[in-house]
């Protein structure tokens, strides 16, 4: 008879990830255990790594007995340098050309290291990355990149972002363990949606709130309470005892406004590339209901999830204004050019072709080898 | 251990929470990052891989969608349990480079 051996949830998750063997940064202390303090007290586990699953995560088993934050540095890592750009941008301080390469490495470390278990792939991004002449994580310089955050005083912005991600992931631990009785309800958000949907909003955006409302879709319903639970627990944590300040508020709109979008490029783009060895035709990739959903759960993340939160908080809705934030911006069409460029049809065509390049000249551990030299994925 | 990767699917779960998986050290679990990747790991011995109770839950999800299937660094998406079988092969030979 096999004794069973139970594995903990933390031993179960290091079996699934890929750990930088040096990792460039760890959380502040002081801030990863108040992280880990607040969730143990929920009942989930906090656990640092830096990986290339890249995103923080929760993890549970099938029971929903035992949770875990997987708090991955590395999204923090490239989200530091995107937030860097976006900052120097406002200030007028980097060129389109320049921002151009910043976005574009970026994006490609992403890709680099998201594919790092197809090497020949992994290696094409590689490449691209280090093209761009922007080496992210700046090893060479790895103080400065803290440094210029504190500079820019985007150090405030990047701890609203950690908190929003840390809350949200804590919240959907206490939906689904139905703790806690003061979060909000499905029905409130789709009442919500309902107002929404008569305000005067454009026709498109109507559809899309009605779409969601017919869909029933119990997980964006969670995802969405999540997030405006999120939101409000971020603002009432920079509040003074829930008195809110519209100014604060909007700041931590502003910066969590930030993160979305940064991570639905980064899905937006990893889900093309997964998607297109599959397909192989972009019109259909388009039509995929993986693409779709990704985009239907964007816009009405966007759309629903700031309304309800400032409503709550008591302010005024300027819904316009919102929808408009990034549309109107310098910043908006800077950080937009490298992006689809890469989802470009050619250049994902161009991608696969080099990698079958590489597939029929190279070995798998050869590509390796050269993608984590260039990447510094490797013990220095 | 191996790794069988596969997105959230509730037939899925119901599937798995029938079995008794208790003699084969299998473990499972699931991730979701930011609302995004909602995904189901099922965590199989070595020695329980060919078991029939995986085969059928191997069988049931390849109905509609792929799965990924890991072991150490090295990652094989299967679509069809042909491809699964040809996947088992290849980590078998890694395993047998390994020693």
């Amino acid at each position: 008879m096999i004794n069973k051996k139970i594995m903990k949830i933390e031993e179960l998750i290091k079996l699934t990830i890929l750990e930088h063997p040096c990792p460039r940064i760890l959380e502040n202390a002081n801030l990863s255990i108040k992280y880990e303090t607040f969730a143990q007290k929920q009942g989930v586990s906090f656990m640092e790594t830096y990986s290339t699953s890249v995103f923080p995560r929760l993890v549970s088993n099938i029971q929903k007995q035992e949770y875990c934050l997987v708090w991955d540095n590395h999204f923090w890592d490239l989200y530091q340098h995107f937030l860097l750009a976006i900052k120097e941008i406002e200030l007028n301080r980097m060129n389109d050309i320049t921002s151009y390469d910043f976005f574009a490495s970026v994006y490609n470390i992403f890709l680099c290291t998201k594919f790092y278990r197809q090497p020949f792939l992994s290696l094409v991004f590689a490449k691209y990355y280090a093209a761009t002449g922007f080496f992210v994580p700046p090893y060479y310089i790895e103080n400065a990149i803290t440094h210029n955050l504190d500079l820019h005083d985007a150090t405030r912005c990047l701890r609203y972002c950690k908190d929003f991600v840390f809350f949200h992931e804590i919240h959907h631990a206490l939906y689904q363990q139905q703790k806690e009785e003061k979060i909000l309800n499905f029905a409130f958000i789709r009442q919500e949606c309902e107002i929404l949907k008569k305000s005067s909003l454009p026709q498109e955006t109507q559809d899309l709130i009605q779409n969601f409302l017919n869909m029933s879709d119990e997980v964006l319903l969670e995802e969405l309470c999540c997030d405006v639970n999120s939101i409000c627990s971020v603002c009432y944590l920079f509040s003074n005892n829930g008195s809110y300040s519209k100014d604060i508020t909007e700041d931590i709109i502003k910066s969590i406004r930030l993160i979305t979008l940064f991570i639905n490029n980064l899905k937006r783009m990893e889900i093309v590339y997964n998607q297109y060895p599959k397909t192989k035709d972009f019109d259909a990739l388009s039509e995929s209901n993986t693409f779709k959903n990704s985009i239907i759960e964007k816009e009405i993340r966007n759309y629903v999830v700031f309304f309800i939160a400032r409503k709550l908080m008591g302010f005024y809705t300027d819904f316009n204004s919102d929808s408009d934030f990034f549309l109107n911006d310098n910043m908006f069409y800077q950080h937009y050019r490298p992006y689809s460029d890469i989802l470009h049809p050619d250049h994902i065509e161009k991608v696969y072709t080099e990698a079958k390049f590489y597939s029929k000249n190279f070995s798998p551990s050869e590509c390796s080898i050269a993608r984590d030299i260039i990447i510094g994925w490797h013990k220095r | 251990m191996i790794i069988i990767q596969m997105k959230k699917d509730n037939d899925v779960l119901n599937i798995i929470k029938k079995q008794n998986f208790e003699q084969l050290n299998i473990e499972f679990m699931e991730s979701n990052s930011l609302g995004f990747d909602s995904i189901i790991q099922i965590f199989i011995p070595i020695s329980s891989i060919l078991a029939p109770v995986v085969s059928s839950i191997v069988s049931k999800v390849l109905e509609t969608k792929k799965i990924i299937i890991k072991y150490k660094d090295v990652e094989i998406s299967a679509g069809s349990y042909k491809e699964f079988e040809k996947a088992l092969q290849l980590i078998d030979k890694q395993k047998n480079h390994e020693n």
